[in-house]
């Protein structure tokens, strides 16, 4: 059988021409009129994102133990607001829906599942929910 | 009865910036989406740029974004997509280097069914050498590119080998009996580009109008790449 003799992997798609570099990654971010695959994919996005960016919050956060005590309890007296109180709700959705997808993905990709796949994203986003009203309602309530 | 039908069409030319040009346009409401671009075509843009063959889904040659969807045009019916009055946006496909208007350069897609093994019109294939049973989804391929379009990780890594070459090299690894020939593929599609890329959205396999199943056989191929690596801890050859 023939086989061409181009170096693997060599020529990219070089991309739609009238279209920019930088709005090609808008495409993860729009799954209107597509599958339920490619909303588990934009979740997993925007939640990994929102991640990365709780992470540095968390740690810029951590940094007022060096300020002092008086900043520190400052600011446990803002965390226990119940605006910051929402936030810690989804904070709590974001790594349920991130974790539950990622275990999916991991699955699905090392071929378990792989016809399940999209029961298998149902069956974690609804287990995702059932946690995370425990969880919400945990936070709310202690 | 005939419908009452805009036509929005994304327009390109090499050197030009891109437009969307605008047609009106009365159509059964039971004639195809290409009928309607054949149509603005024959009577009203003579320099409009698009790809057809067969008209029947058989070829892949025509496929195009309506209304932000990949599709055969030749097969969808403009009442599956509006109304009486409705409006039809159509437009080349994603992740395509775009010729003209609705065409786009098929080469490295091509380039890279032909790297795994798979030309288009194999000189000996398929008729004398016929897949086993689990292999005939992929023999319905008609290399039409819907899959690449679909596809989330191609829009923003090209150089990702993409669902349909990689299907391909499921159904030739699984398919050959000549261990160096697997090595080959297996090489080919066991990096970070290749197999591993996948984001396991499955838009190529909801998206693919001859149900290949790209995404299952990208599966297929990381199992199969796994087990080859446990294999080799134990000294013992790829499966």
């Amino acid at each position: 059988m023939a086989v061409s003799n181009a170096p693997e992997g060599s020529r990219a798609y070089p991309g739609q021409q009238p279209r920019e570099p930088q709005k090609r990654v808008l495409r993860w971010f729009q799954p209107f009129n597509r599958s339920l695959g490619t909303w588990s994919f934009t979740l997993n996005r925007v939640t990994g994102i929102g991640l990365v960016v709780y992470l540095y919050l968390h740690l810029g956060v951590l940094s007022l133990l060096l300020v002092g005590e008086e900043s520190w309890d400052t600011f446990l007296a803002v965390a226990k607001s119940p605006p910051v109180l929402v936030m810690d709700v989804v904070l709590l959705a974001g790594l349920l829906i991130h974790g539950f997808n990622g275990l999916r993905v991991a699955l699905v990709g090392s071929g378990f599942m792989v016809k399940q796949q999209r029961q298998l994203f149902i069956g974690m986003m609804v287990l995702a929910l059932i946690l995370l009203v425990i969880g919400g309602t945990a936070v709310f309530l202690k | 009865m005939t419908w009452q039908l805009t036509f929005k069409v994304a327009r390109y030319k090499p050197g030009e910036p891109p437009r969307t040009d605008t047609f009106q346009i009365e159509l059964d409401p039971e004639r195809t989406i290409l009928d309607g671009v054949e149509k603005i075509w024959a009577e009203q843009d003579r320099t409009l740029t698009f790809r057809h063959a067969c008209h029947h889904a058989s070829c892949g040659s025509c496929a195009i974004m309506a209304n932000d969807v990949e599709v055969l045009p030749c097969i969808v019916e403009v009442n599956q997509v509006t109304r009486n009055g409705g409006t039809i946006e159509v437009g080349p496909l994603h992740n395509f280097p775009v010729v003209s208007d609705l065409v786009v350069d098929m080469g490295t897609f091509f380039e890279r069914m032909q790297q795994v093994g798979m030309p288009i019109i194999g000189p000996t294939d398929p008729l004398d050498n016929q897949p086993k049973d689990d292999f005939h989804a992929y023999e319905n391929c008609i290399e039409c590119g819907i899959c690449l379009s679909a596809c989330p990780v191609v829009a923003t890594d090209p150089t990702y080998l993409g669902p349909a070459a990689l299907a391909a090299a499921y159904r030739q690894y699984h398919n050959s009996d000549d261990s160096e020939e697997k090595q080959r593929i297996m090489n080919l599609v066991d990096r970070e580009n290749g197999i591993w890329r996948c984001h396991v959205a499955y838009e190529c396999t909801a998206a693919c109008p001859s149900n290949v199943d790209p995404a299952g056989k990208i599966m297929g191929l990381r199992r199969q790449a796994t087990v080859n690596r446990v294999r080799k801890l134990f000294g013992l050859k790829p499966a």
